[in-house]
């Protein structure tokens, strides 16, 4: 049975990655764009990215474009996976409850 | 982790809705501007064709050479502010290339059934134009694009039959017009 996971479980964590695992798997979401889609502050977002990254789930990558320096997100295949995973157990302990 | 029915259940609606969002956010940024810009341009070459049916082909040169142009800056403007993938260079050439064998074909088959009324000819064209958008729609699961071709298909046949004295400015109106609508609507309300 797949396992609720208690990184992607905080809301604002499980908001991004919903966003990331939505899009393409070769592409990349800029970080402001992602940021008012979620409607988070910069360093919001930011700290639940160092967490994100950190678990492997996701990968930030930093570029300039011109002298505007930019930054973007994408989701790792472990991310892509776990959260496929949790949201598997989310749906696993509705359909349990929906049998009780 | 302890996680209640209710909880598993908004945690599932949650994901659907920032989903949704995204993905319609990142389609009203791919096509908003794109439709606006045609809907100027369709609105602009109509009204010169009804004020000078003898020049018809001057205002569409004018006009499809600004849309062009227009589109392509648009398309690499959007695509590097939002989203960035490792296809974007293969399908701008994909897009480009879906264009120009529409316009291929448009052109073999004017040749083909060589219609003679101007307005046929317009007629023809927008009603090709809209089918591409209904066929990009289907392919890309955006229902607006399958909605706005069949619209304005419509609104074509109808302006052809109804007011073929009027039917330029009546494509200005309802052609350019809907374009234009649909991406200001699309801009403003799925951002």
């Amino acid at each position: 049975m797949p396992e609720l996971d208690t990184t992607i479980h905080q809301p604002v964590r499980l908001r991004v990655m919903a966003a990331l695992a939505a899009i393409d798997r070769k592409e990349k979401l800029d970080f402001t764009f992602l940021r008012d889609q979620l409607e988070l502050t910069d360093g919001n977002l930011g700290a639940h990215l160092v967490k994100l990254e950190e678990a492997g789930y996701i990968e930030v990558m930093k570029k300039f474009e011109g002298r505007k320096p930019k930054t973007l997100v994408c989701i790792t295949g472990k991310g892509r996976d776990a959260f496929a995973s949790h949201v598997q157990a989310l749906e696993e302990i509705l359909r349990l409850d929906g049998q009780s | 982790m302890n996680v209640t029915p209710d909880q598993a259940r908004d945690s599932l609606n949650e994901i659907r809705e920032v989903s949704w969002r995204l993905r319609r956010a990142l389609a009203a940024a791919n096509a908003s501007g794109h439709l606006m810009l045609w809907g100027l341009v369709w609105m602009g070459a109509f009204l010169a064709c009804g004020f000078a049916p003898d020049r018809t082909n001057v205002a569409w040169a004018v006009g499809n050479t600004i849309g062009g142009i227009g589109s392509a800056i648009i398309g690499i403007w959007t695509s590097r502010s939002r989203v960035e993938s490792a296809d974007d260079s293969r399908q701008g050439w994909r897009f480009l290339a879906l264009w120009l064998s529409m316009f291929a074909f448009v052109g073999v088959w004017m040749w083909l059934l060589r219609p003679t009324e101007p307005e046929q000819i317009a007629a023809f064209i927008c009603t090709a134009v809209m089918f591409l958008y209904v066929v990009m729609g289907l392919w890309f699961e955006a229902s607006f694009l399958v909605v706005l071709g069949l619209a304005i298909t419509a609104l074509t046949v109808l302006g052809y039959q109804m007011f073929p004295e009027h039917f330029y400015f009546w494509m200005a109106a309802t052609g350019g017009g809907s374009l234009f609508t649909a991406g200001l609507y699309i801009n403003r309300a799925w951002r």
